[in-house]
């Protein structure tokens, strides 16, 4: 989930949100399922209802199904149910969870492997090591637009043939930008794995960059940062961005805005691409159904000629603008957008793990206080969330809702309560501790369900520069968290004077109820800018 | 990884010929491998379905891949039910079903977040599902905490939970649909193409005044009406003991008093005679003009439902698709566009929809969708083009039986339109004897030869910080003048 915050905005694909949404129905707690309908993700077209038969019709439709010869009798018999209390579970099922296959390529390339699948699905994941950290100053978005145009015509292939031809191997084909690096993704089937590959790998080795198709792109990328300029949680993200990583590294969406995408020409496109897309640092994820003696041939087939280093350097950290409230203002929103946000370290960081624990306690569950607090309590949110994003070089720790607008100053005076209360009044107990260890210990296998979020999680790890076991020390370590570490970890991050707050909402009917937090005050635009 | 059999290529998916239709094929067999397969059932997933005495449906499917179990409880009832003045409460209801129940009146979450399930509850016009998934030796556990809110919500219903869980689904509503761009447009699907009265005329989140009316007593006499084992189906996917599961639900569900199945909502499939007046909403929350254009079709899984899936494909997935081409690629009139079908148990509207590009005035980009629509539902798709889309099509049903959660759902729908769970194979059949001439015929049917809705979500005119605004043409009459953001002489 870590890369979530990067999915939320634009990506370089046209995504059909309004039809998953519509689809989906109305789910009771949409936060958790922030950046789910992305396009690589299957299309799920749940649309069920009541039965099309008639009523009189439905127990005999019902029987009929039930009719095949079943024993009337089950084998088992049980004594009435007994609602004193909860059950007690049986014995913990066996299960071993896959392990990661690794070997290293001729051209510094890593692979990591998982075979599984009873299914014919293949997924693959390349991430490359250079990403947006690298967008020069004033052009946001170019790694971005470099990816988006690697597809528009390589190997001697026009656009709308590349796209032609993936859809007959019935791969989803993707690449995205990450602050860190950079991801290309496969979802295919096994017995077309061969030709992806080939495909693949002519739009990393031979894009012809047509002049043509990048006016086209880029107007693209621009008008979708225009759209985007109307939702108030993109603008309140390239606001937090920009308040709490100052100018430098991680200050900017891998989007770009309007501004910065029409700096960029198609020169620069060129030269980032020779600097970007090297294969040294770089790992191939891939998960589903081939082994590894095949995977082996075909990834040393078509990559085994590709060499050399990354050339790109990363944006230098800056420091945080200063603490206080940066508002963006949308005139007429019911709701307000509330991020209150601070810096914390980079991924790999040794409170990592313990801090994980504290936040599921304090904002990373349904059941945490600030969402009990603030929607099953208070009623001012459809959902409230903490998360820690972690990058390499750095990160951040949110508190963020969207929030009925006349409670927004509630709203932040409620979180700032919370803060306090874990910080000195309500401490974290043992049982918070064992409820948080115990679900992302008993929650682990789901992560292994399915070969295209498998491949995404292993592809987040590869961007923070992770080993291809981490999963199974994550594991380990979380179990070992004590709760006194779990709470010295957190406990720094729990200062409520350290925060950013920043707000998307209509300025008009909050600004009062803001001032009154007494902070400093900023007002920025939609492109996360300050306000002229 | 199972290895496969060359023999394994000659399945009777294969029909088509070409190599990818001949790789799915090895994969229905791949799934086939689960479970004994038949020469007239090529997918057998084992599913077991059957009726306890009180009328609660049981579907199970065993699949012991992970150490997990997916359970879902689906009421055969959702906002279609609704009486007039009671818009969202089939939704607001299911918020209830979280709140406690009579033997564990506290958040339903609460015992479940420390397993590390997934659970949730969504609702839509014709259905309401609940679902968690555990551990599977935590299986008793679902099926105690579901049996306990069918059976005993009300005595640990007050009126502070409603009041509060009006408050979360209204903040929701302004959440899904009022703060997020273009997110009304919905509420005027449901509005416009329902005639009055029909029960797919209001939306599943309702209105805020609805919500706002509604009483303790509507609660309970929801709940009487359409929460019991009769209509209800309880559907469990993963790692479980089938006889141990059987006697199980025989001990949490087989002593509720049985209830009645709900009668279904029915209407006449609506039909518009002559072209609808155009919707017109006027959005602070928009950069860019965005048009839709939806048309009536099929319920789900009935005659003509895939072929207009399939059709959808045609038209915008991929560089070289009907309208993506003309609109993005070549004329780059439209940012965007797509088309889709949103999929119903009563019908189903389709829906073509087509952001403008900045600069591009709403009735440039009319004129440019209208001749696009036209020409590309003129002549049938090629064998190619339809290939393509089936493709990709073919791709998702696997990806669908990944997750048991979504696995589940999806036995459960089928049960409920399609009659039986057992439906897999049918369903991926509708797609794979698919013709480019069956295609077409229900184009024509549904789309080319019948008149749609038209909607627009226009921006205000520009802010005065905005930059000038490009030349637009003089609005149609009774339309306002649209002001799309220029780029400053691009």
């Amino acid at each position: 989930m870590q890369r979530a915050i990067t999915l939320l905005g634009r990506s370089a694909l046209a995504l059909s949100v309004s039809a998953a949404l519509i689809a989906s129905g109305c789910d009771k707690e949409a936060a958790t399922r922030a950046g789910y309908y992305s396009d690589r993700l299957p299309k799920q077209p749940d649309a069920p209802a009541t039965p099309n038969v008639a009523p009189a019709d439905i127990a005999a439709a019902t029987t009929a199904v039930a009719a095949p010869a079943k024993p009337a009798k089950p084998a088992i018999v049980l004594p009435p149910a007994d609602y004193t209390k909860l059950p007690t579970p049986g014995p913990v099922p066996e299960w071993t969870a896959p392990s990661v296959k690794t070997w290293e390529m001729g051209n510094g390339l890593k692979v990591w492997h998982v075979e599984q699948g009873a299914t014919p699905l293949v997924s693959m994941a390349l991430v490359l090591s250079t990403g947006a950290a690298t967008d020069p100053d004033g052009k946001s978005g170019l790694t971005g637009l470099m990816l988006d145009m690697l597809d528009e015509g390589a190997g001697g292939k026009s656009a709308t043939e590349i796209g032609e031809a993936f859809q007959r191997l019935a791969v989803d084909y993707g690449a995205s930008p990450g602050t860190d690096g950079s991801t290309f993704y496969i979802d295919g089937i096994a017995d077309t794995f061969d030709q992806a590959l080939s495909l693949l790998t002519d739009i990393l080795l031979k894009p012809s960059f047509p002049a043509a198709e990048f006016e086209r792109r880029k107007a693209q990328a621009i008008a979708s940062a225009i759209a985007d300029e109307a939702d108030p949680s993109t603008a309140a993200m390239l606001t937090l961005r920009s308040a709490l990583f100052g100018g430098g590294y991680a200050a900017f969406s891998a989007g770009g805005t309007r501004d910065s995408l029409s700096a960029i020409t198609l020169d620069d496109v060129k030269k980032h691409y020779d600097e970007a897309i090297k294969p040294e640092h770089g790992v191939v994820i891939v998960v589903g159904a081939i082994n590894s003696d095949k995977l082996r041939d075909l990834l040393d087939k078509h990559l085994a000629g590709w060499s050399g280093f990354p050339g790109a350097r990363d944006a230098m950290p800056a420091q945080p603008k200063p603490a206080g409230i940066y508002l963006v203002d949308f005139p007429g929103a019911s709701q307000s957008v509330v991020h209150v946000a601070r810096r914390v370290p980079a991924a790999g960081d040794q409170d990592e793990i313990p801090a994980t624990i504290f936040n599921r306690a304090l904002g990373g569950a349904f059941t945490s206080r600030i969402n009990m607090n603030l929607r099953e309590d208070k009623g001012y949110t459809y959902g409230a969330r903490s998360r820690f994003v972690r990058y390499r070089r750095g990160g951040f720790y949110h508190h963020y809702s969207k929030v009925k607008s006349d409670t927004t100053g509630a709203s932040i005076a409620e979180i700032q309560k919370e803060l306090e209360a874990i910080r000195a009044t309500k401490p974290l107990t043992v049982k918070e501790r064992d409820d948080a260890v115990n679900g992302l210990v008993l929650g682990y296998p789901q992560r292994f369900e399915q070969s295209s979020k498998l491949a995404s999680q292993l592809a987040s790890m590869a961007l923070d520069r992770r080993p291809a076991d981490h999963l199974s020390k994550w594991l380990a370590a979380i179990k070992t968290v004590t709760r006194d570490q779990a709470e010295s970890a957190g406990i720094n991050y729990v200062s409520f004077d350290d925060y950013h707050i920043v707000v998307a909402g209509d300025a008009n009917s909050i600004r009062t109820q803001l001032r009154a937090l007494g902070k400093d005050f900023y007002e920025y635009n939609a492109q996360g800018m300050p306000k002229q | 990884m199972r290895r496969l059999r060359p023999q394994a290529l000659r399945s009777p998916l294969t029909g088509r010929g070409k190599s990818l239709v001949r790789a799915l094929g090895v994969a229905a067999l791949t799934l086939a491998l689960m479970a004994p397969a038949t020469a007239k059932s090529p997918i057998n997933l084992d599913v077991e379905t059957y009726t306890l005495p009180n009328g609660l449906t049981v579907i199970l499917n065993h699949d012991s891949r992970l150490p997990q179990v997916a359970v879902e409880v689906r009421y055969l009832v959702g906002s279609a039910h609704e009486r007039k003045g009671r818009s969202g409460f089939a939704h607001l209801f299911e918020h209830l079903m979280f709140q406690g129940s009579k033997n564990h009146d506290k958040e339903y979450f609460e015992p479940f977040e420390p397993i590390g399930a997934k659970v949730n509850g969504t609702t839509n016009t014709d259905r309401t599902n609940y679902y968690e998934q555990v551990p599977s030796n935590y299986l008793e556990l679902c099926l105690w905490m579901e049996s306990d809110r069918m059976a005993n919500l009300l005595p640990a219903l007050t009126q502070a939970k409603l009041d509060n869980q009006r408050d979360v689904v209204k903040n929701e509503r302004r959440q899904r649909y009022e703060n997020t761009p273009y997110g009304l447009v919905w509420k005027f699907m449901h509005n416009h193409m329902y005639p009055e009265g029909h029960p797919y005329q209001h939306t599943t989140i309702g209105s805020h005044a609805d919500l706002t009316a509604a009483t303790l007593d509507d609660v309970k006499n929801f709940f009487s009406q359409y929460y019991a084992p009769k209509n209800a189906v309880l559907t469990i996917v993963g790692d479980f003991d089938r006889d141990k599961a059987k006697a199980l639900i025989v001990q949490y569900f087989g002593s509720l008093a049985p209830g009645k199945r709900a009668p279904v909502p029915t209407a006449a499939m609506p039909k518009f005679s002559e072209a609808p007046q155009m919707v017109i909403d006027v959005d602070k929350k928009v950069k860019l003009p965005r048009i839709h254009f939806m048309w009536h079709t099929p319920a789900l899984y009935k005659a003509g439902d895939a072929e207009m899936d399939l059709l959808a494909g045609v038209l915008s997935e991929g560089k070289t698709s009907r309208l993506y081409k003309p609109l993005v690629y070549e004329q780059k009139v439209a940012k965007d566009v797509q088309a889709f079908q949103v999929s119903r148990g009563m019908s189903s509207v389709f829906v073509v929809q087509a952001t403008a590009a900045p600069g591009k005035s709403v009735d440039e980009l009319h004129a440019a969708m209208l001749s696009a629509v036209k020409e590309a539902l003129k002549t049938p798709p090629s064998a190619d083009e339809l290939d393509r889309v089936m493709n990709g099509y073919k791709k998702n049903f696997f990806q669908r039986f990944e997750s048991n959660l979504s696995r589940a759902t999806l036995l459960s729908t089928y049960y409920a339109l399609a009659g039986t769970p057992d439906y897999f194979a049918r369903d991926l059949q509708r797609y794979t004897d698919l013709t480019p001439s069956k295609v077409h015929e229900h184009t024509k049917r549904w789309l080319a030869d019948t008149p749609h809705l038209r909607i627009d979500i226009l921006p205000e005119p520009a802010l005065p910080s905005a930059p000038a605004p490009a030349p637009t043409p003089a609005p149609a009459p009774g339309q306002p003048a649209p002001t799309t953001p220029s780029l400053g002489g691009n």
